[in-house]
């Protein structure tokens, strides 16, 4: 069966309590994440496997405010018996956040290596994208950044056809 | 926080669900989000997914250098017409193209570049007609075929290469290729004047037989159907449809979702019977042809007995049909000896003759014809185990569009001077005799 557990957790039996993760937000925070639902993280999966899963791992990349959610999609992505069309409708409410947030959930799930998370983040960007123009989406994502005149002609001129 | 930090391998991702177009637009926004639109990865990829480029070639072929070069300059070499039936007649055309190239490379080394809108334009102004959609963008690719001196031998009279290929029987040789834009005016000219179409005609030639002039598909260019010339073309000017007509639609709506036409179906539907093995290239004297006798079931019916297997199939010859009464099937038949040979008198043989054949021809259910006779088309094949087929040709009038064959061959075995055993008869297994919904 499995090899012999790290000292700090519970033994095993039948019953025995889901083997828990603790993480360290980059302010301080601490949080329990099962092991299943931390696998999840590709990171994470390397960090456990090397045994450092003993003493919090410290995540100086990720804040407490997003990692609690982090832990809260990984953890739901983990449980068993849930069907596609919840899942979906569930993923559907946990991006349903400011544009900022986003951002940050995608920076998390780069860096702890979460493609499904990545995904779904990365398809609502994208779906914000979708069908506007350059002008509309600058508007949206409030950037600034100004092409010198000659830049823009170029720049335009290079990509006419994805207007007809 | 903002858009441009979410890091590369992100942005990558998102620019990657976003498809050319907005890839394009978003290059637009600033200096960052160009460099990370600008990526060749991204480039490569799409002109993969939509074009099936796999280096960065324009649409003639020449090297560009790079992929995002490359789909700029498809994007606006067909700007003029909706992108997803341009992708479609590639799809077409490349299926097509890539059989030829591996099996046919003969017949592929005919097949022109693409015509360029001017000379559309020109064909439209002199014919006076508005070619359909579809099949100004099939023409874009390739301008039908050119064939040289030598293509034409005595062995060939007529040429072997046309793409949609053809059938012989009593040395009647049909070979239809395509017809490129400037002999399409010629013929539609030449025709519509001989068979007394008005000068005001939405029909032009696109495909004929090089063999004999008999045989000659016409495009409607209003309605985007295909027609072939049936016997009766010369007198009346009848033709019978190649494409089912439900199939067609919006042929000269640039802003319908979807368009197709007749020359496009048809094409299509060739390349996939090419593909699937339907149809296959046939050898006869050294030359080599597409056949378009059926190849597999249901329309081809194999039987094997006593170690000779018989395949056999038809195929309909609209251009000595008429839609009255007259419907003129080929059938090709296919007779082998299996490696193990025979048995005569308990014994294996390697050898066997044929003697005699009989058919009973249906049209629909009912028995029209019992034909017994000596040989085949006047041959008395000699089979041996493990060898070639022999194959022959023949023909069967049926007064409606449906009917079949069926019936037993009369083999010796060794030989009819030196048999080795008494006579057995060998199955022919039933096939279709049917007005197809394709018609090549």
């Amino acid at each position: 069966m499995s090899s012999s557990p790290p000292p700090s957790s519970a033994a095993a039996s039948p019953s025995c309590p889901k083997k828990m993760i603790a993480l360290r937000s980059s302010d301080g925070e601490t949080f329990e994440i099962e092991e299943a639902a931390a696998l999840q993280s590709k990171t994470l999966e390397n960090m456990i496997d090397e045994d450092c899963a003993g003493t919090p791992i410290p995540l100086p990349n990720v804040t407490g405010k997003i990692l609690a959610k982090v832990v809260e999609f990984c953890s739901k992505h983990a449980e068993p018996g849930v069907d596609d069309e919840s899942l979906r409708a569930w993923d559907a409410e946990f991006v349903n956040v400011e544009q900022a947030t986003v951002f940050d959930y995608i920076l998390a799930a780069n860096f702890l290596e979460i493609p499904t998370l990545l995904n779904l983040t990365c398809n609502v960007v994208a779906d914000m994208i979708r069908g506007k123009t350059p002008d509309e989406i600058r508007k949206f994502f409030n950037i600034k950044s100004i092409f010198s005149p000659e830049e823009e002609e170029e720049v335009r001129r290079e990509n006419h056809w994805a207007f007809e | 926080m903002e858009l441009e930090s979410v890091g590369d391998l992100a942005l990558n991702l998102i620019l990657t669900k976003l498809g050319p177009e907005n890839v394009g637009r978003v290059a637009c926004v600033n200096r960052k989000l160009r460099l990370s639109a600008d990526e060749e990865a991204l480039w490569s990829r799409f002109c993969s997914e939509e074009l099936h480029l796999s280096a960065p070639l324009d649409p003639r072929g020449d090297p560009l250098p790079s992929f995002k070069a490359a789909y700029k300059k498809w994007r606006e070499d067909f700007r003029m017409y909706p992108w997803p039936l341009v992708k479609r007649v590639k799809r077409c055309w490349d299926r097509l193209q890539g059989w030829l190239l591996t099996n046919f490379p003969d017949a592929a080394a005919t097949l022109r570049e693409g015509a360029s809108e001017a000379d559309i334009q020109e064909l439209e102004s002199v014919l006076r007609v508005k070619l359909p959609l579809p099949t100004r963008i099939l023409y874009r690719f390739h301008d039908g075929q050119d064939f040289d001196e030598s293509d034409f031998t005595e062995n060939t009279p007529g040429g072997s290469l046309g793409i949609i290929g053809g059938y012989s029987f009593y040395g009647y040789v049909v070979n239809v290729n395509l017809l490129p834009l400037s002999k399409v005016i010629m013929e539609t000219n030449h025709v519509v004047q001989h068979l007394g179409f008005s000068s005001r005609s939405n029909y032009i030639v696109v495909a004929a037989s090089s063999t004999s002039g008999e045989k000659l598909f016409f495009l409607n260019c209003r309605d985007g159907q295909l027609h072939v010339g049936t016997r009766n073309l010369p007198f009346d000017g009848e033709m019978m449809p190649c494409v089912p007509k439900s199939l067609i639609s919006s042929v000269h709506d640039r802003n319908a979702d979807l368009q197709q036409d007749a020359m496009l179906l048809w094409l299509e539907e060739h390349g996939r019977r090419l593909q699937s093995g339907m149809i296959k290239l046939r050898e006869d004297g050294g030359v080599r042809s597409i056949c378009l006798f059926p190849e597999e079931p249901p329309l081809c019916s194999t039987a094997i007995t006593n170690g000779v297997r018989i395949r056999s199939s038809a195929v309909f010859v609209p251009e000595h049909s008429d839609l009255q009464n007259e419907y003129l099937f080929a059938y090709s038949i296919r007779m082998s000896l299996i490696p193990e040979g025979c048995m005569a008198n308990e014994m294996p043989c390697n050898f066997c003759q044929l003697y005699r054949r009989h058919w009973i021809i249906r049209a629909n259910d009912a028995v029209v014809a019992h034909v017994n006779g000596d040989g085949a088309i006047g041959k008395f094949p000699l089979l041996h185990s493990g060898g070639k087929e022999f194959v022959y040709e023949s023909c069967t009038h049926l007064k409606s569009p449906r009917g079949s064959i069926e019936g037993a061959f009369t083999f010796v075995p060794g030989r009819m001077a030196d048999p080795k055993g008494s006579f057995f008869s060998v199955q022919v297994a039933q096939f279709p005799l049917q007005l197809p919904d394709y018609v090549f």
